[in-house]
């Protein structure tokens, strides 16, 4: 995986991770306490900036007492997709956003210029 | 008004072919965007979209609706081409074009960025030189369409604006 694409994916789950212990009302130090790592850790796997093995993942919804798909990003955040909504123009069309989704997110086809 | 002029627009396509030394027509569009920075990706798209201009983090994406004609796609790459080298803005949505002169400036297109993307990718994709030569060693003028429908697939555009074309053209002579 590119990446740039590595970074959005991480970031996504960081996200992810971030709101739910919010949810909890955890702090960063209480969840990495619970899971054995430092807040320091926490802090970085929240930005995206470490990254985490399939156990942790399993250890951290646990701690969050969500299920472990939660945590997970959406395709669309996997691939990259999800900033270029936030950029198109309030009202833009549900499909145009879709589209421009699945266009950023890598969709090339070599079908038309000759 | 635009705030760039016809000469300006057409310097700036004229230089590019010259600097990526593109002598024979049917320009290269997709080569030219991406020697501009752009990935060209195609996506099909129902409806009223012909392309958009994307700035990202580090990546630059014109996006093509590909069930569009492919001269009608080459024109959109064009005029994201145009986006890209005039205006700012991190996104940029064209939902259809309108290309020829009396649209550009009926309410259809008063957005100046949207009639200077338009002119640049006429000057692209059909570049004074070229079809002023073509002009004259055909002598052609706008009525004479068969003519015209086979300068069109030289340029590899569609008939419509290869008939604007010659037709702003001719008024030059």
């Amino acid at each position: 995986m590119d990446k740039k694409l590595l970074d959005r994916l991480y970031r996504a789950f960081g996200n992810l991770v971030r709101q739910n212990r919010e949810n909890r009302d955890l702090t960063q130090e209480k969840l990495g306490q619970i899971i054995g790592l430092s807040r320091t850790s926490v802090t970085n796997i929240e930005k995206g900036r470490q990254h985490i093995a399939l156990h942790q993942l399993f250890a951290i919804a646990d701690a969050l007492q969500v299920n472990p798909a939660a945590l997970l990003p959406s395709t669309t955040d996997g691939s990259a997709a999800s900033w270029v909504a936030g950029k198109l123009p309030p009202g833009t069309d549900k499909h145009l956003t879709e589209w421009a989704e699945k266009l950023v997110g890598g969709y090339t086809s070599e079908t038309e210029q000759s | 008004m635009t705030k760039r002029s016809q000469q300006a627009i057409r310097k700036e396509a004229l230089d590019l072919l010259k600097k990526y030394k593109i002598k024979t027509p049917p320009v290269p569009v997709d080569k030219i965007a991406e020697a501009l920075g752009a990935q060209v990706r195609y996506s099909p798209f129902e409806g009223e979209l012909a392309g958009m201009l994307v700035r990202g983090e580090g990546e630059t994406i014109i996006g093509v609706n590909s069930l569009h004609h492919a001269n009608r796609q080459r024109f959109t790459i064009a005029h994201e081409c145009g986006h890209l080298l005039f205006h700012k803005g991190d996104v940029h949505i064209d939902r259809s074009f309108r290309i020829n002169r009396r649209d550009a400036s009926s309410s259809l297109a008063v957005d100046p960025q949207e009639i200077e993307a338009n002119r640049f990718a006429a000057e692209l994709l059909m570049p004074f030189d070229m079809v002023v030569a073509d002009i004259r060693e055909r002598g052609i003028d706008a009525e004479s369409e068969q003519e015209l429908m086979e300068l069109a697939q030289k340029y590899q555009v569609s008939l419509q604006a290869m008939t604007l074309r010659v037709t702003n053209l001719v008024d030059f002579f």
